[in-house]
């Protein structure tokens, strides 16, 4: 197991080896002549956690697969920590995994699954009982070490899973929808567990998740992937706060959407006509071009100072969940404004009309296809 | 079960007889006993081709009843008579004389009398046994079949021990009926002694049958398989096989043809009988007397290349001039076939 | 206790009364008979059939070609499993096809034409010379390794499509898991693939051993009277020797090697299928 001694350095302190620890540069893919992944670009820096998050069919799923060995990639190389490992097949790699459905061994026992990675590796019977012991410790599974595997919960298996793939003491940890078959709050309390456990560690791990929450939740950096190419890889307060483009914005979390024109352009400021009104952006796009304007809800409020962007529209829904509560306006078929107020607002109701406003520089503007 | 599924038995008659089939060897069906112009014969898998051609058709219109038949070797057809000794459901049945001793022994037949059987008058006194528990109704001859297009003929017995023919024969087993005839070869061979004596030297016999061994490719007790594996000429010659069976495929254009050796050759035993107590008796006494007369005797002669036992009929097998017919003491072979199989078996085991 | 049987365990009724009928009650029969020789009640019959060289010769053949089918079958029925876990569409449809229609097929015409391919001018003789590996023909029909081939060819179904079925439900993820974790192709199958389609093995084993040991027609028209197998015995005995106290006898050896190997192959099947 990785000495506590050799956790993450600070990112100054690292070599550039350490900085590019993996290195993915122009991977692509095809399946059956249909191409899934073309010049993949990725690369983490040396104890880093990142998630790899997307739809399905995005191609997460195949970039970790080719980063594990368990595919080959068509083109491109795999580095890993300065060891070019594109050929090198998954058994040398050093690269763990954990499954979607955790893939543990039926027929062994916890404590067999968890010896398998250093049995594997050569270790003698005997030489496996102190690690396994410390692995199972970590996890919290110490006295399910001899129990079969059917007899765990979906929370157990997956503690299994993730000792059986550290005790090796894997160079790289991939986990692949490692919660997805979690309630959710079991779901919740795994994921502040198994962050707090890699990042005490220093794993370097890749997360691949279609969960955006997870993903927010989970890492340092997140890759947005769609259709086979990255969109965004960015730490989560970036991509929430200034989202690159309508898919990212759409895909980590929820967005007021009004689509509109520019009308007119002067220094740095855009007007919108939208199906509501005239909003304004901080962008340059010549006047005539057709733009999406996005902001997220949280940043909407009520009673909006003159100054800001300002709308007023039919509240199709109204939503109290307790911490928060949530409007819904609408604006035409496509367009919504939505709207996100802490703790339970009384004066809203369904059917009524509200006048929202938010700050022009929190408002997000994209080019769309007229 | 498996015993009973291999022997051939045609599809049109497998839809007519499958009631029979399917209940005839777990027990006597009662079905079968009330349909009363329904008689079940078991016969031999070899006279599937002239029972299905000839016989089905022929008693139809002459005696009004529908056939059943069950075409397997003469030693199941026992095995059938005496498991369902207490409710037969096979009216007659023909099989082999050797049996037939073996069914009498087991009071498993009932005598067939002129008063019932007027045709029987008309046999050959020879073809009537025990006072009418069983007749002989055609007989095929029994030689040595060869492939002609390896053999230009089988002058004697011997050539089956000859060196050259390493390899070259199967014989029946002893399971067969027509097993015997190898072994009464061998001790006419081993002895020098004329058939009559010879028949009797089993010792003899059994030592000079060892020495075939180096010949032999298999032992059948499925005829058609080895009779093929002659055809196709993976062997040159089939001991022991008879008219009905080798001239017919002979007649199709086959390359084969049946010798009659110098020693001699054997009639094939061919009976027919009354199962006691089996159904409709009357309609089992009307079969027999059809097929112990003139115009079945002719027309199954003719098929099957045999000797009609009816003194009336001029037709069928052409026996070779000049060869001394056999007829062993068929008594003497049935006290015995037991003993026999059990030691050919263990003398040609490989 | 009736109150709380479960009903639908009652499904098994028809079952059980058509086995105790048809099965059960005819066997004990049987095996009562192997106890009763002309010198009344004993186990005479058995010290009879097993001091003869012969029958001992016999029933060492029947075993030996019994376990060489089976291995014969597994060696090409492992591999095909996988290969039909892999398949899907019209391949699987293949693979089943081939499988199950040769079944339809009686033993007699298979027999008929294995004979055209292993005879002396047959197409296997034929083609062995052709390509130079044998100078004259070689004898292949009426021996053992004839037996075997011909026997393995028709009980293959039975060995496929029990492995089929646990190589199917094998969840795809455990070699690459394996892989992940270090594990060689030959390690993943010893310690993953083999022991988890070893219930598989086991089932068509026994399913393969069973039918083999039990074999009338195959052999009799394999290898002929020659070469006899317990069940080429015991039909002697019934039809031919009329002697029912062998033929029960050696029915009853044939079935105690039967039932042991079932007992056995299920208390395996139960010890591997227990951690799972």
């Amino acid at each position: 197991m990785t000495n506590v001694l050799t956790a993450t350095k600070p990112p100054a302190m690292q070599t550039p080896i350490e900085r590019n620890y993996l290195d993915v540069s122009g991977v692509g893919k095809a399946f059956r002549g249909v191409r899934v992944m073309d010049a993949m670009n990725f690369r983490m820096a040396k104890g880093e956690l990142v998630s790899l998050l997307g739809p399905s069919g995005c191609g997460k799923t195949t970039l970790l697969r080719i980063i594990a060995g368990l595919m080959a990639a068509d083109e491109g190389a795999v580095v890993l920590g300065g060891r070019n490992i594109t050929t090198l097949p998954a058994h040398k790699r050093n690269i763990s995994v954990v499954f979607q459905n955790y893939a543990l061994f039926p027929h062994l026992t916890v404590a067999e699954n968890v010896a398998f990675g250093l049995r594997a590796r050569g270790t003698a019977k005997g030489d496996t009982a102190k690690p396994v012991a410390e692995a199972l410790a970590l996890v919290r599974m110490t006295e399910f070490a001899d129990r079969p595997i059917a007899a765990l919960s979906g929370g157990q298996q997956q503690r299994v899973a993730v000792a059986r793939a550290l005790v090796v003491d894997p160079d790289l940890l991939l986990l692949d929808e490692p919660f997805s078959a979690l309630d959710r709050k079991l779901r919740e309390t795994m994921q502040v567990e198994l962050k707090a456990m890699l990042r005490d560690r220093g794993i370097t791990a890749i997360f691949v998740t279609h969960d955006q929450e997870e993903a927010l939740g989970v890492s340092d950096r997140i890759a947005v992937m769609n259709a086979g190419r990255i969109e965004q890889f960015a730490d989560p307060s970036t991509l929430y706060a200034r989202p690159n483009s309508p898919f990212v914005m759409d895909f980590v979390g929820l967005s007021t959407r009004l689509h509109g024109t520019v009308t007119s352009h002067d220094a740095g400021m855009i007007t919108v006509k939208t199906a509501i009104g005239d909003l304004h952006a901080r962008a340059n796009f010549p006047v005539g071009t057709a733009v999406l304007l996005g902001v997220r809800p949280e940043l909407v409020a009520p009673d909006p100072d003159p100054q800001m962007n300002s709308v007023t529209v039919p509240l199709r829904d109204v939503m109290v969940l307790g911490s928060k509560t949530v409007l819904h306006g609408v604006a035409n078929d496509a367009d919504r404004v939505l709207c996100e107020l802490p703790g339970i607002r009384s004066g809203f109701s369904h059917g009524q009309t509200a006048t929202l406003g938010w700050s022009i520089e929190d408002t997000l503007v994209y080019e769309v296809a007229g | 079960m498996t015993v009973f599924s291999r022997h051939g038995v045609t599809r049109r008659t497998l839809l007519k007889s499958s009631a029979a089939a399917a209940l005839g060897t777990l027990a006597a069906p009662s079905l079968l006993r009330a349909a009363n112009a329904e008689i079940v014969i078991g016969c031999a898998g070899s006279h599937t081709a002239w029972m299905e051609q000839i016989v089905a058709p022929h008693m139809k219109s002459a005696i009004g009843a529908d056939i059943l038949f069950e075409g397997t070797k003469s030693s199941v057809n026992l095995e059938k008579m005496s498991s369902n000794k207490d409710r037969p459901y096979l009216s007659v049945v023909q099989m082999d004389d050797p049996v037939m001793i073996q069914a009498v022994e087991a009071g498993l037949l009932t005598p067939i009398t002129p008063d019932a059987v007027p045709n029987m008058t008309e046999l050959r006194p020879d073809a009537v046994h025990l006072d009418g528990m069983w007749c002989n109704y055609v007989q095929p001859w029994a030689g040595i079949a060869y492939n002609t297009d390896m053999k230009s003929g089988v002058a004697s017995w011997g050539e089956l021990w000859e060196p050259a023919n390493k390899g070259q024969v199967i014989i029946p087993s002893l399971q067969n009926t027509e097993g015997v005839w190898t072994l009464f070869a061998a001790a006419m061979l081993a002895t020098g002694k004329p058939f009559s004596e010879a028949q009797y030297e089993v010792d003899a016999a059994f030592a000079k049958l060892e020495e075939l061994n180096p010949n032999l490719l298999t032992v059948y007790s499925t005829m058609s398989q080895a009779f093929n594996l002659m055809e196709q000429g993976e062997v040159s010659m089939l001991a022991g096989n008879f008219s009905s069976y080798t001239l017919p495929r002979k007649a199709e254009g086959v390359p084969v043809d049946l010798a009659a050796p110098k020693e001699g050759i054997f009639a094939m035993p061919s009976g027919i009988c009354l199962v006691k107590d089996g159904p409709n008796p009357e309609l089992a006494q009307a079969y027999v007397n059809e097929m112990l007369g003139a115009e079945m005797q002719t027309q199954i002669a003719d098929f099957a290349t045999s000797v009609p036992a009816n003194t009336t009929v001029k037709a069928g097998a052409i026996v070779p001039d000049g060869v001394q017919i056999h007829a062993p003491d068929w008594a003497f072979v049935a006290e015995n076939r037991a003993a026999w199989i059990d030691r050919f078996d263990k003398l040609m085991a490989v | 206790m009736i109150a709380r049987l479960d009903r639908i365990s009652l499904l098994a009724v028809p079952a059980l009364v058509f086995l105790a009928a048809i099965y059960a009650l005819p066997l004990m029969m049987l095996l009562a008979k192997s106890f009763q020789g002309p010198e009344g009640t004993g186990i005479s019959a058995y010290i009879e059939f097993f001091s003869d060289p012969y029958n001992l010769n016999v029933l060492w053949r029947t075993i030996r070609v019994a376990l060489l089918t089976t291995l014969l079958a597994l060696l090409i029925a492992y591999p095909t499993a996988f290969a039909m876990a892999r398949a899907n569409g019209i391949w699987l449809t293949v693979f089943l096809v081939a499988l199950v229609l040769p079944m339809s097929l009686g033993v007699v015409v298979k027999a008929f034409a294995w004979s055209i391919l292993f005879r002396a001018n047959g197409a296997l003789n034929e083609f062995m010379q052709w390509i130079g590996l044998t100078s004259g023909p070689i004898r292949m029909m009426f021996t053992e390794t004839a037996l075997v081939v011909g026997a393995a060819n028709v009980f293959l179904p039975f060995m496929v499509l029990p492995i089929y079925a646990v190589v199917r439900q094998l969840n795809a993820s455990l070699p690459d898991a394996a892989a992940s974790l270090g594990a060689t192709p030959l390690f993943r199958f010893t310690h993953v693939t083999l022991p988890l389609t070893l219930p598989g093995v086991v089932a068509g084993a026994a399913f393969v051993f069973s039918l083999s040991i039990s074999m009338y027609v195959i052999p009799s028209l394999i290898v002929g009277e020659r070469q006899q197998t317990m069940s080429m015995l015991i039909a002697r005995s019934f039809l031919y020797l009329r002697d029912e106290t062998l033929g029960s006898t050696i029915s009853a050896i044939l079935l105690a090697i039967a039932v042991a190997v079932v007992l056995f192959s299920s208390w395996l099947a139960g010890r591997l299928g227990a951690r799972q």
